[in-house]
């Protein structure tokens, strides 16, 4: 194997030395929210402008590893998502932290996102340019189609009230038109102000239907009184044998999820989550407790947000084609230290690429080594007085809202999100859908619209056209067909949370 | 007021919003206009089905009894904190983000019911000279500014 070669050249100090910054980086400004990892492979670039090429873009993939790791630490222990990859985690993560076994799962997710990110590397070293192909494949008609799979979630994250979680996802899809429209150049629902022209952002969107919220929600109950009900933390942070086993179907789902996500533009792990987590939730055996700190819950959206770094790099390194931000940002790294990507970065400079695809492998060992050291102290703010997490969480969102794009308008939206999102959880309209509604809202309207335009207005036959949008539909058949049908777990949950 | 009334006016006004969205989409041009009133006119239609199944009798049975609304300083107090919050965001493009975020803090954790003076003060010493680390110094993040700092 040619590829294995390259793997010594990493073991020198100065990768090991940038591999470790990267990982420190990456979860720091991951797990506050509005930095997350764009921002954070950004500030790395003025850093290694001078190193060798493989030193610097072993910094980059090992920030943007810990990056989306880092970003579940606060959204498990104080439900404030560090980047809109760690939405879902937040659902069942932050209820086991409220019920006490916050360091529990912190492992899960360690482990999970650690596998994840190891195998997702495996992928990029030895089916980087097939799958780099594959992703070739998708058209405006797959975008489309991914979008609706994507929707699909909203049933299966609404609990019970199916019919206020469908309008939450769909105030999220109207939400998404807000702005000048791409094709037509035609501001919608701005009503002159010039803050909403550019549209709402999904970080300002994330942070307050998740964080601000939360801050407003902890204002409710005692102010001397903490979140996990605890008073101490346990010392167990390595994951047992007995959960990985108990999640593994979970972990795998949740891979697969991320690892065939990734390598869809556009997509990435803010999509890949909320599949993973419906399919879960589809996939529950009786006794599962779903939306109460289901660990299974948990293993899978953090299987498969770490699970879409590695295969998310592929059309990138392969085409030239980022998949999403952080990928946008490495490749502009890559083309700094003077090497293109394509065919050719593999066949001229395989020194370089390999070195750094290793590098990525073992920074997600480190980050594993380095999570499960840092947990146990990071888990000591679910100790916080309530009185006080409060106020810190809400300075946080704004700061974090507003040195992520330098906008005003960003913070007032954020303030709005968090107030509708606060109402939201209160009375069951689900801030997940109406995250999910403004994530998936531009891939599906983009698509629409272009299978429309090649279509000429007939997008049915184009769309049956294409295999791949037929599986993908296939697909969705099946999600509706496991949404509709009473799930095993959901007896008890029946009588319990329904309000509609 | 009964949850089954507080359920129907929760629909009704869900029909109107989305009403009033979709008369003001109308005046798109066709191609922007297509994608919010599909989904405006989905939340009507849900909305016309959340109404219509309060008149099942099962549905009844689950909608039995009042909304009670508190008024209590306890139960005001996310609304206390959330229109401070909005003063905040105010302030900190006039007075400066430093400054209207001490203020903030204070008031804030005060209005929790929090009355820990000690607590309060030595998270404040902590927290802020490390956001100012973290931002100022090590991202060089530029923040509002204000008349203040």
């Amino acid at each position: 194997m040619e590829s294995l070669d390259f793997l010594v050249n990493v073991i020198s100090l100065a990768n090991l030395g940038a591999m470790f910054l990267g990982i420190i980086v990456g979860l720091i400004v991951g797990a506050i929210p509005g930095l997350g990892p764009p921002m954070a492979i950004a500030l790395m670039i003025p850093i290694s402008f001078e190193w060798p090429p493989e030193t610097a873009l072993i910094l980059m993939v090992a920030t943007y590893a810990a990056g989306i790791y880092g970003g579940s630490f606060t959204a498990i222990l104080l439900r404030a998502p560090g980047t809109s990859a760690s939405a879902a985690s937040s659902i069942e993560g932050y209820e086991m932290t409220k019920r006490g076994r916050a360091i529990e799962a912190i492992r899960m997710s360690t482990f999970a996102s650690v596998m994840g990110g190891i195998i997702s590397g495996f992928v990029l070293l030895w089916l980087a340019p097939p799958l780099a192909t594959v992703s070739l494949l998708f058209g405006p008609s797959e975008y489309f189609v991914v979008a609706l799979l994507g929707l699909t979630a909203i049933a299966a994250v609404s609990f019970g009230a199916v019919l206020r979680g469908l309008i939450a996802g769909l105030f999220g899809l109207f939400v998404s038109t807000i702005g000048i429209d791409a094709a037509t150049a035609f501001p919608r629902f701005t009503y002159g102000m010039t803050g909403l022209m550019s549209g709402v952002g999904i970080l300002p969107a994330v942070i307050g239907l998740f964080a601000f919220a939360q801050a407003l929600t902890l204002c409710e109950g005692s102010p001397k009184s903490n979140i996990s009900g605890v008073s101490k933390l346990s010392w167990n942070i390595w994951p047992r044998v007995s959960e990985i086993i108990h999640c593994r179907w979970s972990l795998f789902r949740g891979w697969i999820t991320g690892l065939i996500m990734g390598i869809v533009p556009a997509a990435g792990g803010s999509v890949a989550q909320w599949i993973a987590y419906s399919w879960e939730i589809q996939r529950g055996k009786p006794g599962d407790k779903f939306g109460e700190g289901e660990v299974k819950g948990l293993a899978a959206t953090e299987g498969s947000n770490n699970g879409v770094t590695g295969t998310s790099l592929i059309p990138m390194f392969v085409l030239g084609i980022p998949g999403g931000i952080s990928a946008a940002v490495i490749l502009g790294a890559l083309m700094i230290h003077g090497l293109q990507p394509g065919d050719r970065l593999f066949r001229d400079s395989p020194e370089v690429i390999y070195t750094v695809i290793w590098g990525f492998i073992l920074a997600n060992f480190m980050m594993g080594g380095i999570a499960a050291a840092l947990a146990r102290t990071m888990a000591y703010v679910t100790l916080f007085p309530r009185g006080l997490l409060a106020p810190i969480i809400m300075i946080f969102c704004v700061v974090g809202t507003f040195t992520a794009s330098g906008n005003p308008w960003d913070v007032w939206i954020m303030v709005a999100f968090g107030v509708i999102g606060y109402l939201a959880q209160k009375y069951n309209f689900s801030p997940a859908g109406i995250l999910l509604g403004i994530i998936l809202g531009p891939i599906a309207e983009g698509g629409l619209r272009n299978v429309l335009i090649l279509s000429d207005d007939s997008p049915l036959s184009f769309i049956f056209a294409r295999w791949i949008s037929v599986a993908i539909i296939i697909m969705i058949a099946i999600a509706i067909y496991y949404s509709l049908k009473p799930k095993k777990w959901e007896t008890k949950a029946d009588t319990k949370t329904l309000e509609e | 007021m009964s949850k089954l009334a507080a359920e129907r006016l929760v629909a009704v006004c869900l029909i109107i919003v989305a009403a009033i969205l979709y008369t003001q989409s109308t005046g798109l041009p066709q191609r922007a206009g297509s994608f919010p009133q599909f989904a405006e006119i989905s939340v009507a239609l849900l909305a016309a089905l959340i109404f219509a199944r309060t008149f099942l009798e099962s549905n009844k049975k689950k909608l039995e009894g009042n909304v009670y609304f508190e008024f209590t300083y306890k139960a005001w107090k996310p609304v206390a904190v959330m229109v401070t919050s909005i003063v905040y965001c105010f302030a900190i493009f006039k007075l400066g983000f430093y400054v209207s975020s001490v203020v903030f803090f204070f008031i804030a954790a005060y209005l929790t019911g929090l009355r820990n003076h000690k607590y309060i003060f030595l998270t404040a010493i902590i927290l802020f000279p490390l956001v100012y680390l973290f931002f100022s110094i090590a991202l060089d993040a530029y923040l509002p500014e204000g008349i203040l700092f």
